[in-house]
């Protein structure tokens, strides 16, 4: 009797195949339209699988209802699906041999592999644009403060404008009302796009030329751009509510 | 104020004695001509291409009054950001001078654009006199400064270490952080009185100037100016040197009309 179920665990190891399976989804859905998404596959009740299962493409949400059926949503574009797994079955199997004593086996059953992907597409038109930003700050928010100007037009600007660029004193009034002062560039960082870390400034900054003062709220947000104002006492004004004096 | 402060007309061995300068020739007469092809190649715009920017005689003493009154001065945003009271600028007896006020000068136009000013290792352009102990031309600083840049101090295992093999990896990157971009050239042939103007004017745009003095074949940085009645042109020059002073010193006189002096006006976007 041992030796038969050992004879039928290596037959049935030489007959262990590759299992073939397909993914199930529409090749191509209209946006803003749920695909269900499925796989057939023959992995027997008790067998052990391994692998990440469904790998699924960037942009695309999935709202899963159990491990072969899934329902996906995503922007218009073409995506890959994919399904990658292993599994093993193997059963443990007692007996008695010839002299009545008890013998365990673990018994191999099976095993099998997938890895099988296609393609799916999402037509429609462009993503609508964004939703329009939110409302400015508060009156009366703690701001941070950006400078712009052409150095080369410096010496041109009324002697007053030419403080609010250049003056400690004016960085430090700033300051003393609770701003945090990022810094004063010269046109060709907006330019440039450089440093990197300011570069939602230089995006704001880019339509508009001249002298400029960016404001944008201390914990971040939207950043409103202005035209430099007339005098340190000005900016302050602006400071206050950066929305009511904008030009 | 209780600074020291020279008359750069006293001989040049009372000067050497006072410590403003050394005997040995630190930097030389200029290499490239006020405006000329090369000049401004190197970046160097003459000033006087923007003659608004220049200043009234007449107005010298306001608008130092008022330079003081705002701290428009480089000498405030230096004092404010890399060079506190007490802090000692020193080249330690290494002949660069030529390097140490460039970037000092570097640092200050940082500070104005509220840009990092992080310990700069100025031995770290010592690649612009190949690492040798050496003089060298303001010109050829510039050109160093613009495309290579000035590398942290954390880069280097002392200050004053001219062997670049013992830099910390990265520095040649990190240096490209720090480097110059748009700069003014003033004209010494006009006449000192009309270089002083030049002096002045931009340094009532918040910029200093990286200046040298052939007399005392020495670089400095100009960082101000005070309006010192009794003087020549009723003017002293406030400059950051780099021998070991806890802070500015003045210079005035006639002689002290720099013989080249370079506004540092804006960074290289990084």
């Amino acid at each position: 009797m041992k030796t038969v179920s050992y004879i039928l665990a290596v037959l049935m190891l030489l007959v262990a195949s590759t299992a073939c399976a397909q993914i199930d989804v529409a090749a191509e859905t209209p946006r803003d339209t749920p695909i269900p998404v499925s796989i057939k596959t023959d992995i027997p009740a008790g067998a052990t699988s391994e692998g990440p299962g469904w790998i699924i493409p960037p942009g695309v949400n999935v709202h899963t209802i159990d491990s072969t059926h899934l329902v996906v949503c995503a922007p218009p574009g073409e995506y890959v699906l994919q399904y990658r797994l292993d599994w093993l079955h193997i059963e443990t199997v007692t007996f008695k041999d010839g002299a009545g004593n008890d013998v365990t086996i673990r018994s191999y059953l099976g095993h099998g592999k997938y890895d099988v992907r296609t393609t799916f597409k999402v037509t429609g038109g462009a993503v609508p644009p964004p939703p329009p930003p939110p409302p400015p700050p508060p009156p009366g928010g703690k701001y941070q403060v950006m400078f712009f100007y052409e150095w080369g037009q410096l010496d041109n600007l009324p002697p007053r404008q030419q403080e609010i660029l250049t003056s400690l004193t004016a960085r430090d009034q700033i300051a003393a009302a609770g701003h945090v002062f990022q810094a004063a560039y010269d046109r060709s960082f907006v330019d440039s796009g450089k440093p990197e870390k300011h570069a939602a400034w230089f995006r704001a900054a880019k339509p508009m030329s001249g002298p400029l003062i960016a404001i944008a709220p201390k914990d971040g947000g939207v950043v409103q751009v202005f035209q430099l104002p007339d005098s340190m006492e000005a900016v302050m004004k602006l400071l206050e509510n950066p929305t009511e004096v904008k030009r | 104020m209780s600074r020291l402060s020279f008359n750069a007309d006293l001989p040049v061995s009372t000067l050497i004695d006072l410590g403003l300068t050394s005997e040995y020739q630190e930097v030389f007469q200029r290499e490239f001509v006020y405006g000329s092809q090369r000049a401004l190649e190197l970046g160097l715009q003459p000033v006087e291409d923007v003659p608004d920017i220049l200043v009234d005689f007449d107005d010298f003493e306001a608008v130092i009054k008022e330079c003081h009154e705002k701290k428009i001065f480089p000498m405030y945003w230096q004092q404010r950001t890399w060079a506190p009271d007490g802090y000692r600028w020193n080249q330690n007896g290494l002949n660069y001078c030529w390097s140490w006020s460039g970037v000092a000068a570097l640092l200050d136009m940082l500070a104005a654009e509220g840009r990092p000013t992080p310990q700069l290792a100025p031995v770290t352009a010592g690649g612009a006199v190949g690492w040798a102990n050496k003089g060298n031309y303001l010109d050829s600083f510039v050109e160093w400064v613009r495309n290579d840049g000035i590398a942290p101090a954390e880069f280097v295992p002392n200050m004053f270490e001219r062997n670049y093999r013992q830099y910390k990896e990265g520095w040649k990157e990190a240096a490209k952080g720090f480097r110059l971009r748009n700069i003014l050239d003033t004209n010494r042939r006009a006449g000192t009185r009309e270089m002083m103007r030049q002096v002045l004017s931009i340094l009532k745009l918040g910029r200093p100037q990286y200046a040298a003095w052939n007399r005392l074949s020495h670089a400095m940085e100009i960082i101000g100016m005070l309006w010192t009645p009794g003087k020549w042109m009723n003017i002293t020059l406030v400059i950051r040197n780099s021998h070991d002073e806890t802070e500015p010193i003045e210079m005035y006189g006639e002689n002290a009309t720099p013989d080249e002096a370079i506004g540092f006006m804006s960074s290289e976007p990084t």
